[in-house]
């Protein structure tokens, strides 16, 4: 299991940056595009599938 | 027309899946406050916004990014130690912005070599930042960056590595600022 690591090279320069949503993909696919999803996208993406889904029911019950 | 609309939207999603179907994210900071696995040289939270030579990087009040002052020459930070399997690609990305070229940081994976002083030269998949160049960096050291593989100050830049574990190789991409779309810097590097 490897580490994710920030290590400065020259503690004499020093360095000032900004990182955020570190992400792994595992699907073993070889990606040339990546999109970092934005945390609770896909929460999102399933309260709304599940709103339409029960309105489908709702209508099909009428 | 009720129908027609989810099988849309299962569209909309199988087709974003096709190029991220197993994306998780390991660390979006949120629960890290000033000090957090930090020791000399550490980050800060950003409670007021970080602002660069010309743009604002990151917004004031959002607690999901950190701002590192790096001034701390040798050791290397450990931010998470996600599972990657063998013989397989799996593929590690993060977003990264820098505040002025002068620096020099190594960010990406590296063998855990079990030491309380993780090696980076045990990169498996690593970008520096040096100067306003772009590099990979892996285990054998730098690996020459593309031509124009530079980048710009208070820019926010998507960064991903694809590692084969059964070759011990990776590709390095990058998609942001001057980046317009994704763009290799590195080619099957060790």
């Amino acid at each position: 299991m490897p580490n994710f690591l920030v290590r400065p090279n020259n503690g004499n320069v020093g360095s000032t940056f900004v990182i955020d949503n570190i992400a792994i993909d595992t699907s073993g696919e070889n990606l040339t595009a990546f999109n970092i999803p934005e945390p609770g996208a896909m929460t999102l993406l399933g309260a709304g599938l599940a709103l339409l889904a029960g309105r489908r029911r709702k209508q099909e019950a009428a | 027309m009720v129908k027609k609309i989810v099988t849309g939207m299962f569209a909309a999603s199988l087709c974003a899946g096709s190029a991220s179907a197993a994306v998780t994210i390991i660390e979006d900071f949120q629960g890290f406050t000033a000090g957090d696995n930090w020791t000399a040289g550490g980050w800060v939270e950003t409670t007021t916004a970080v602002v660069g030579t010309s743009n604002t990087v990151i917004a004031a009040g959002d607690p999901g990014n950190l701002a590192g002052n790096i001034t701390d020459s040798g050791e290397a930070y450990v931010i998470s130690s996600p599972t990657v399997p063998d013989d397989s690609l799996a593929t590690i990305a993060f977003d990264i912005a820098a505040l002025d070229l002068a620096g020099d940081v190594i960010v990406g994976l590296a063998v855990d070599n079990g030491s309380t002083t993780p090696n980076i030269n045990q990169a498996v998949g690593a970008l520096r930042l040096v100067n306003g160049d772009l590099q990979a960096f892996g285990g054998n050291g730098l690996n020459s960056p593309s031509t124009g593989s530079s980048y710009e100050a208070d820019t926010q830049y998507t960064v991903w590595s694809v590692i084969n574990t059964t070759a011990n190789t990776f590709d390095l991409w990058i998609l942001g600022g001057a980046f317009a779309t994704q763009t290799q810097i590195a080619d099957d590097a060790t």
